[in-house]
């Protein structure tokens, strides 16, 4: 009954982390400039993301150690530093981004600017992560963020055609951009698979003491969770293709995206939207500073967990508190937040292939996953994923440049 | 195995450098279409944010804010195509004065906003042309 209960409520609170600054404004991007073509990479990277979420809960099931800490274990210090120094700068990026994304919520509904919240909102994530344990912190934000199903029934009730919606499933050439269609397409990747989720998940499944034995529970929650996530990524560029596109309107702010919530939602739509955003990015931004606490002790060996008292994990504390501080000073500096998502997804897809590329090795050795190694499907899905990301991380640099906008 | 995977992420590391040293900068008349296009989605959004704004959808909090956000991104285009360099550029120039245009249209409209003056933005509503650009 327990393990039922868990497995709802690990599905359905999947959205929290999964629809944050990234997804929303890549989708409503995408949506608004490609109308539905770009669905494909939606689906394509959820199901890039389930694949890797399991596998990573698999392993902190079985090897009852984190991604991060059998890195370092199985390939030593000096691989494990540039993923860990990568993974911290895009924590550091992402985080930003994230509390920016809570301030430009406060401000569509209060009009005060964005800066005013950010050491409110810093000071509230702060308490969180001091005052809660995992489970308060994963449920209780992931059910908050179930505000974001404003995304599917604002798709639904808008009736887009079917046969479109189909189409934009299958990978095709737009007529014109092709280099703003592939840097949205790496973008939404980018933004879909950020390494704080595997990292974040699998320190999460040993917090959580989910044993071989659940390793069901741990596939059943990554896959419908995760799909449950991308259908609320395609509610946002449906509805953004829907609304915003036949007035020729690119989002390029958050003031823009509010608007394609108006045909459906009317009076509700800017308290609704930022409702969306507001929790969306507070719970991203709760689990990114977390994730980077859980990395930092995990390679360097130090004790660790949201539920142990903070006392006997003062430098786990220390380093999510001292994230986040950061965070907080770059967020002052008054960067446009929007731009710092897009900013930090690319650099996502940069380290990428050194998140992923660990998987292979891992994945496969019986001191990790005794007999629940990947089987031939399972390889295979993770070397096209890598030789992928490997793509993707050359091309993401020059897209940005070329078709950044 | 160690080393290789040192080695793999340098290669990642030197070939992302050179992709993107070599892709380098867009051409003028790109950016020209760029800005011209991103200015036609700045109009757009003007209009639709007026419309809602009369019909009561959405409040006058965020109306200014977006109306704020909207110039501020106008400046922001403006900016790129009245560098010298792009101004020698006749569509650039003539981009640059319907920037500075929709500019002021914004700045007034926002003003309405703050006023609650509904008449004089429906008015300035008509005024805001949309630019050529991607259809």
């Amino acid at each position: 009954m327990s393990a039922l209960v868990d497995l709802i409520l690990g599905v359905v609170t999947s959205i929290g982390g999964f629809v944050e600054a990234g997804s929303i404004s890549t989708a409503a991007q995408a949506g608004s400039e490609f109308h539905f073509q770009l669905l494909w990479a939606v689906a394509g990277a959820t199901v890039m993301l389930a694949l890797l979420i399991e596998m990573s809960g698999r392993l902190a099931a079985v090897s009852r150690q984190s991604m991060a800490a059998a890195v370092r274990e199985r390939f030593g210090w000096p691989f494990q530093f540039v993923p860990l120094a990568g993974e911290l700068a895009i924590d550091l990026l992402l985080l930003t981004a994230e509390i920016g994304g809570v301030g430009l919520a406060l401000k569509l509904l209060t009009g005060i600017g964005f800066q005013w919240w950010i050491v409110p909102v810093g000071a509230l994530v702060w308490l969180i992560l001091w005052r809660c344990g995992f489970s308060a912190i994963e449920y209780g934000l992931g059910l908050l963020g179930l505000v974001t199903l404003s995304f599917v029934y604002s798709a639904w009730r808008l009736s887009p055609p079917h046969a479109p919606l189909v189409h934009g499933l299958l990978p095709t050439l737009p007529s014109e951009h092709p280099l703003r269609y592939a840097f949205l397409a790496v973008s939404i990747l980018g933004a879909t698979v950020s390494p704080y989720l595997l990292n974040f998940y699998s320190s999460g499944t040993i917090e959580e003491k989910m044993t071989e034995e659940e390793l069901w529970v741990n596939t059943t929650t990554s896959y419908l969770g995760m799909c449950f996530g991308g259908v609320v990524s395609m509610g946002v560029l449906v509805t953004s293709a829907v609304v915003l596109a036949p007035h020729h309107i690119v989002v390029d702010t958050y003031e823009q995206a509010a608007l394609m919530f108006v045909p459906v939602f009317g009076r509700w739509a800017v308290t609704l939207f930022a409702a969306s955003l507001g929790v969306g990015c507070l719970g991203a931004a709760v689990e990114i500073a977390l994730n980077a606490g859980y990395a930092s002790a995990q390679v360097f060996g130090w004790p660790w967990g949201a539920n142990r008292p903070r006392a006997d994990a003062a430098r786990f504390t220390a380093a999510f508190s001292v994230v986040l501080v950061a965070a907080l000073a770059v967020a002052l500096l008054g960067f446009d937040p929007l731009r710092l998502t897009l900013l930090s997804v690319a650099f996502t897809v940069v380290i990428m292939p050194l998140v992923v590329l660990p998987f292979l090795v891992l994945m496969n050795d019986t001191k990790y996953v005794k007999k629940h190694g990947s089987g031939p499907v399972g390889n295979a899905c993770l070397a096209a994923i890598t030789i992928l990301a490997g793509l993707f991380a050359l091309a993401v640099i020059p897209l940005e440049v070329l078709g950044g906008g | 195995m160690r080393d290789a995977f040192v080695r793999t992420a340098a290669v990642i590391v030197l070939a992302t450098a050179t992709a993107s040293a070599s892709a380098g900068c867009a051409s003028p008349q790109d950016t020209i279409q760029q800005q011209q296009e991103k200015l036609q989605s700045l109009a757009a959004s003007a209009q639709l944010l007026t419309d809602d704004y009369l019909a009561g959808q959405v409040s006058k909090t965020y109306a200014a804010t977006a109306f704020d956000a909207l110039l501020l991104q106008v400046e922001q285009q403006r900016a790129v195509v009245a560098r010298p360099k792009m101004l020698a550029d006749a569509k650039a120039a003539a981009l640059s004065q319907q920037a500075e245009a929709l500019s002021r249209l914004l700045a007034q409209m926002r003003d309405d906003v703050a006023r609650g003056d509904a008449a004089a933005l429906g008015a300035r509503r008509a005024g805001v042309a949309p630019l050529p650009g991607r259809q």
